[in-house]
């Protein structure tokens, strides 16, 4: 048997690896890297976002505060909503009789 | 940390672009012996690469060759989890050992043939002796200069080198294979 000398497998080497090598060598691809060809966001558009963002969270704020203050059923001085109901007059001018309702306690099942 | 440049200039790019893509490419070809798949990672190493130059308040990039042939050996590896590769799809290139040449039939066959053998063979060494070979046959880069690129010592690359050319001589003598003239 012939055996396959180096310098042979050097050319074989070379000619394979040659081969494989891209023919003619690829450009740099500068469309893909080239920078965004994009406009540039205008400076002010993100502070304006901004300001009609905390514009809207504060209308949403003060509007939901006049509106709870405006449909309040709580009365003040301690006074439960059902004592207040309890505590008004019937249509025949009587009181209701409802159970007094313990404060923080939570109600059998 | 070192300063960053500017305003990365396409020129610049371009000059680094083509003082080491080739390898980048050697890199990523010998680790799937695909020149497809390798030119695909090269060109997805060097976007990279001009992305990160673009940050403005990035990590400055120190060694530009040493940080390409690291993203390429990553990307390397990354590729057997893609979808490309999980579908089972592989390059033509990866079917027929050699892309058609000019030569007649009975010559290409017998080129075909040889260059599947080497490439069976290849896939049999570890992915660092096929980064030595394709640095040396592809890049024609003598010990030195891979021992550098590898960051290996140049006596540990000679005999990697003697080693996988001997092993080749070895199988190309058993299958009775010489280059043709």
């Amino acid at each position: 048997m012939n055996r396959v000398q180096q310098n042979e497998v050097d050319a074989v080497l070379t000619g394979f690896f040659k081969s494989q090598m891209p023919s003619p060598w690829p450009k740099a691809n500068l469309e893909l890297a080239a920078p965004s060809t994009r406009a540039p966001r205008a400076g002010g558009s993100l502070t304006h976002a901004r300001l009609v963002l905390a514009a809207s969270v504060l209308f949403l704020v003060f509007g939901f505060l006049g509106m709870s203050k405006h449909f309040q059923t709580e009365p003040q001085d301690g006074v439960t909503a059902v004592e207040h109901i309890a505590n008004k007059p019937g249509p025949n001018g009587a009181l209701r009789a409802v159970p007094k309702v313990q404060k923080n306690k939570e109600l059998p099942r | 940390m070192k300063s960053r440049p500017k305003d990365p200039r396409p020129a610049e790019f371009e000059e680094l672009y083509q003082r080491h893509s080739r390898e980048v490419w050697a890199l990523a070809y010998a680790r799937w012996l695909n020149a497809d798949i390798a030119q695909d990672i090269m060109q997805e190493a060097f976007l990279r690469f001009w992305k990160q130059l673009q940050i403005k308040d990035g990590e400055a990039i120190v060694n530009a060759r040493a940080w390409l042939l690291r993203v390429a050996r990553n990307l390397a590896e990354d590729y057997a989890k893609s979808a490309f590769r999980r579908n089972g799809t592989q390059a033509p290139q990866t079917m027929n050992a050699l892309e058609g040449r000019d030569s007649g039939p009975l010559e290409t066959m017998e080129k075909d043939e040889m260059f599947g053998q080497i490439r069976a063979e290849l896939n049999e060494l570890s992915p660092t002796d096929r980064e030595i070979l394709t640095l040396r046959y592809a890049l024609e880069y003598d010990t030195a200069k891979i021992a550098e690129i590898l960051d290996i010592n140049a006596t540990a690359v000679h005999m990697r080198l003697s080693r996988a050319r001997q092993r080749l001589a070895d199988r190309l003598t058993e299958n009775g294979v010489r280059e043709t003239p």
